[in-house]
This record gives structure tokens, sequence and C-alpha cells, in this order.
């Protein structure tokens, strides 16, 4: 099932005025696809699910199911959830208190006035696949969060949905269970094979699941992609920041003309501008520019003369295998990692760039 | 360890003062229909135990006990299921859809019932006649249905309010109609509050005194709490001895009913504080 965003925009009114939720939202899922909205708290991401399952009626825009207008301003056209087939996971799981676990799974089938042997069938049958087999007769208020986690998706796939929705479903677990459910998740996304749409605010759930991320901020989309390519060409700052853990250093710098080329400088250290940067940011002869560089590519040591520097470490975090340093330089912030496990705090070292992974920013794309 | 001791001693003198302070008239009552000679104004009277008021008004015609009593569970047991039925769809529109002005309705619903019933009485009386419903049971139902709605509620307000939104959206992506939402999901979760939101109805209506004193004239529709009230004895005194001993036995479906349902109405009514 391909699923098409045209415009899609939703406005909230409320006594405080009006909302914009989200955004003129253009996007396609592609069939099978496991697709990601990672973003902030409040950028819209939930609003941005809801329409697609069809609890929130969209003010602008279309949403399309394959070539099926499942909701639609313009043509007065809003087919419910139950019309549109979704099925949708939610961060509190939502199960229904009074029902244990078998009837919970079952509950989407009896409102279809599916045939009792075909309910038992399914049950048994997503049941097993998500190992809760043992527990269908418990009561919710008797799960763990992760065995809550398990039966809400199986209530989830048991009626074979068309997309499949899933809102920040592992924010409830504990670091390690997130891990293996998480890649749990994606081999069962793999497996059934239903289109999916994934929400999240965590940066590392999102790069791990999805085979592309869509990026949120204020309800509107900064940039779509792969994981490698968010991560290695950012369109814009927020992205730059908001992917990545640790995040990217983003350094404000100046430009200067000479020779009809683009400099910008860090410190003593001269940088030139590269033409197709130039063309895509519209770069003018004057002005701030935003240089950033992953924390992996500062290098400890003086590897060459022109782009080292020395700095004095500020302080250390050790990740184990690797260490995080941080020091100030053009008196704003950074951050480095490196293996080099010797580090102290107050000492000082050089610290080497790696030029040809620079990152080029507007000052006002974010 | 002694802090522990104290707090404990301190605990148990209140926990024990308070409940012979509610108790001590409810053993009063008790031990006044158990007596033989029940003039209770009386200290000097001698005491001694007996049966007789019991076997009285259980077997005396003339007082009618039975049919007060029954009348009292018929017209509080239809107001309170009614009630409760009314409330809920109410709550749940109130709680879950979008209504304009959700807050004004409920402070009216609110300020309705702060009515003094006594303003009511006058009117009702003529409306009631006009309908020919003067003693019967409809004249107690309706006004008890609208009277003990606003409390009902009230309770299923604050109740559906602490269920999750995402319960219902689970329901609605599941496949529910509206309608499905409520007796499929919102109604079976909701049911502490709802035994405890019928069970104070039931009670308000069952103690209710003067609508049923106003309404009512004879046995076929008096409740209870008239019923005892208007006891006569033979020569125009006071029969204490039958009045409390009727007044035990009527304690006793309240008793029962709270005791069955104890667990969900403590569930019921601390919902609203405690999150669940
Ligand atoms: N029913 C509503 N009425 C009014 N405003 C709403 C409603 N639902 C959401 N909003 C507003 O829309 C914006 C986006 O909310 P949304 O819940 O989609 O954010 P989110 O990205 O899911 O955040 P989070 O990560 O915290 O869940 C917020 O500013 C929120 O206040
Ligand atoms: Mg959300």
């Amino acid at each position: 099932m391909i699923l098409t965003l045209l415009d899609l925009t939703k406005k909230f009114s409320s006594l405080r005025g009006i909302n914009t939720a989200v955004e003129n939202i253009n996007l396609e899922v592609k069939d099978r696809e496991f697709f990601v909205l990672l973003g902030p708290s409040g950028c819209g991401k939930s609003t941005l699910l809801n329409l697609i399952a069809g609890l929130e009626k969209p003010t602008y825009g279309e949403i399309l199911f394959n070539d099926r207008i499942v909701a639609s301003h313009d043509k007065k056209i809003f087919l419910t959830p139950r019309e549109r087939n979704v099925a949708m996971v939610f961060q509190n799981y939502a199960l229904y208190p009074h029902l244990n676990v078998y009837e919970n799974i079952a509950f989407p089938l009896r409102i279809q006035k599916t045939k009792e042997s075909r309910i038992k069938k399914s049950v048994d049958d997503v049941a097993g696949i998500l190992e809760i087999s043992d527990l269908l007769n418990a009561k919710p208020f008797e799960l763990s969060g992760g065995q809550k986690q398990r039966v809400a998706i199986a209530r989830a796939i048991v009626r074979r949905p068309d997309i499949f929705l899933l809102d920040e479903p592992l924010s409830n677990l504990d670091a390690q269970l997130r891990n293996t459910t998480r890649t749990e998740l994606k081999l069962l996304q793999r497996n059934i094979g239903i289109t999916t749409v994934y929400v999240t605010h965590d940066q590392t759930e999102a790069m791990t699941l999805g085979d592309r991320i869509a990026v949120l901020k204020n309800g509107r989309v900064e940039q779509i992609g792969t994981t490698l390519e968010l991560y290695n060409r950012p369109s814009n700052v927020f992205v730059a920041a908001f992917v990545g853990s640790p995040p990217m250093n983003l350094i404000k710098t100046t430009i200067s003309e000479e020779n009809n080329n683009l400099f910008v400088g860090l410190g003593n250290i001269k940088i030139r501008v590269p033409e197709d940067k130039i063309k895509t940011l519209k770069i003018e002869k004057a002005g701030e520019l935003i240089v950033g560089i992953r924390p992996e590519h500062i290098l400890v040591g003086r590897l060459n003369k022109e782009n080292s520097v020395k700095i004095k470490i500020d302080s250390i975090e050790s990740l184990g295998k690797e260490m995080l340093f941080h020091f100030t330089f053009l008196s704003q912030k950074l951050t480095g990692l490196t293996n080099h496990l010797n580090l102290n705090e107050n000492e000082l070292i050089d610290v080497t760039f790696s030029l040809d992974k620079l990152h080029f920013f507007q000052k006002s794309s974010s | 360890m002694k802090e522990e001791k104290v707090k404990i001693i301190i605990t148990l003198t209140v926990a024990v003062f308070m409940v012979l302070f509610c108790l001590v008239p409810f053993i009063y009552m008790v031990v006044t229909s158990l007596s033989k000679n029940p003039d209770f104004l009386s200290l000097q009277s001698s005491f001694g135990w007996t049966f007789g008021n019991y076997k009285n008004i259980f077997t005396a015609r003339t007082l009618h006990f039975f049919e007060y009593l029954r009348n009292s569970i018929i017209v509080s047991g239809v107001s309170a299921v009614v009630a409760v039925f009314i409330a809920s769809l109410a709550a749940y529109s109130i709680t879950r859809l979008s209504l304009p002005a959700k807050s004004f309705i409920l402070l009216f619903t609110l300020s309705m019932s702060m009515f003094p019933q006594i303003s009511l009485v006058g009117y009702l009386f003529s409306l009631m006649t006009k309908l020919g419903w003067i003693n019967t049971y409809p004249a107690l139902i309706f006004p008890y249905i609208a009277w003990i709605l606003p409390l009902s509620l009230w309770i299923l307000v604050s109740y559906f309010m602490q269920l999750p939104k995402e319960l219902d959206k689970a329901a609605i992506v599941d496949g529910c109609s509206t309608w499905q939402i409520l007796y499929r999901v919102i109604l079976p979760v909701a049911k502490p509050g709802l035994f405890s939101a019928a069970l104070l109805a039931f009670i308000f209506a069952f103690n209710e005194f003067m609508f049923a004193l106003m309404f009512t004239t004879d046995y076929t529709a008096r409740t209870i709490p008239v019923g005892i009230a208007l006891f006569q004895g033979l020569h125009g005194e006071i029969p204490w001895g039958n009045i409390m001993a009727a007044a035990t036995i009527t304690t006793i479906p309240i008793v029962i009913l709270v005791l069955i349902f104890q667990k969900n109405i403590i569930q019921g009514l601390t919902r609203g504080a405690v999150k669940g």
C-alpha cells in the first residue's frame, strides 16, 4: 500500500487562537516501507499520524492510500479508520483493561463480526509470532510494560491492516528492552510486509528502524531521506543538530572574499567554500555562514599544519570504547569524539579538523 | 520506634472515636427496637429483651411495613438505574464528544441540584394532581430521577475524565462506532464508577422524605421513611419500639448493597483523587 500526503495541513482552533499543528506536508511512503516521522515534542508527529489514521480531519490537503482518496478537504471526502483499514499502536498501549489478552487481541475481529473459529486461529497465530501465547488469559494490569507492548502490537496486526501506525510505541520501555524490541519490531515489519509509519522523538530509534525518515519541526517537513542521507547530507541546521549523537558542532563564521573565491575562517584555518555549496545555498559575498563538523571528524593530534589548532580540554566524558572531549574554540563550545582514552581535563592538545567532512549552512535556514 | 507507637495509638483512638460517634445512634436504634419497654427517655424504666417489636411489624397488617419496603425498593431502584443510565450517556458526550458549552452544562446541572426541595414541592404537587399521578410510583420516580441526576452526572464525568483518551482512539481504529465505543469499552471499564453512582443514587432516593410525604397518600405508593414516620399506636401514642424495629430492618438492604459493592464504591469514589 502506497501512502501519499498532499499539502496536508491541520489547524486546531482553541481559546488561545489558531494553532497550526501540521503544515503543507507532502510525502509519499512506498509499499512495505518502514517510514519514520522524527521530531521534537510538539512538532505535530502525533497529529500527522492521527490524520493518516482518520482520527482527525485535515484542514486542507489530501491523503491517498494507493489511488484511493481517503481524506480530502476540497472533495469533501473523509473515510473513517474502519473504512481505511489502518491499525495503530499507542504510546501508553491503550489495552482494554476489562478484557484479557485473548479478548484484547480478538477485539477488532469481533467488531468485524468474524467467525469464532477464524478468530481463534488468527489470535493464536499472532500470539505465536509475538511470543505471548502463554499470556492469553492474563488481564492487562498483570502484564509488564514489554508484554503490554506485544499485546498492543498483536491487536494491531491481527486483522492484517493495510497500513500500520505506531506512535512512540517504545518510549515507556526501559533502555535494554527498547533495544531488543526495536530489533524485533523491524524484523516483524519485514516479515509481515505492511507499510508502516512510525513516530518517535528519539533519533537513534529513527535511524536504526527507518528505511526512510522525515524530520519534522513546527509541523513542517525539514528533510526526508535515509539514515545515511540525513547523517551525511543534512539540508539545514535543524536536521544537522537533531540527527546524530553526540550532535554535530555548529560554528558561526564570517564570509570573506579573495580572488573571486569565498572563504570562511576557523580561527587561523582558512576554508574555501565549495562552488556547489555557493550555488545551492545562494551564498552572498559577505555575511555569516554556519560551518558544521561532526565530533568524530575532530581528530586528536597535529596531523597537518594547516588544519590543526591547539585547544584546552574543558571536560571529558568516557563512553568506554570512546571518549568525548569538550573544548572552547572561538568562544563556542565544541565536542570531539576520539578513541584516545588518555585525555585529561585542562590538558592542552592539538586537534585537526577534517576539512573534507565539513558541512555548510545558511544561518537563516533554520 | 517510639514515634511509630504514638502514631498508632493516636490513629487507633481517633478511629475508635469516629466509629463510635457514627454508630451510637445506630446502636441506640437497635437496642430500642429490642426493648420491652421502649420509653427511651426515662432512665428508670427497667430494660427487658424482646423480639415483640419485630414480630409486630412483620405480622400487623395495619402497619403495611412490607408494602412500604417494596415501594421504596422499586422506586429507588428504578430511579437509580434510569438516572445512572442517562447520566452515563451525558457524561460520555460531555467528556468525549465535541459539544459546545460543556462547563456551562455541568455548572447548570449542579446549580439545579442546589434548589431547596421545598421550593419545588408546591408546583410539583399541582402538576402531579393534574396528571393524576398522586399516590403512584411515577409521581416519585420522575422527580427522583431529576433530583439525583446531577450527582450521578458529576460522579461519572469525573470518572470518565480519568479514562485515557487513547482507549477511545484505539476503539475507533479497531472499528467501533460511537455507540460501540460506549457499550463495549467505556461502560465496562467504568463499571466501578457506575456502581458507586448507582448506589449513591439509590441511597439518596431511598432516604428521600419530603416528596414521598407530599405525593403519596397511602401504602400503595408510600415509601418506607414516610411510612415509618407515620406509624401510629392504637391510642395515638408513638410506637417507638415498632419504629425502631422497622428502621433497623430498613437499613439492612442498604448495608447489604454497600457490603457487596464495597470495593467498587471505594474505587469509584477515590478514582478522582488518586491516579488510577
Ligand atoms: N486536540 C487538540 N487541540 C488543540 N491543539 C492540539 C490538539 N492536539 C494537538 N494540538 C497541538 O498541536 C501541536 C502538535 O501536537 P502533537 O501532539 O501532534 O505533537 P507531537 O509531535 O506528537 O508531540 P509529542 O512528542 O510530545 O507527543 C501541539 O502544539 C499541540 O498543542
Ligand atoms: Mg505525540
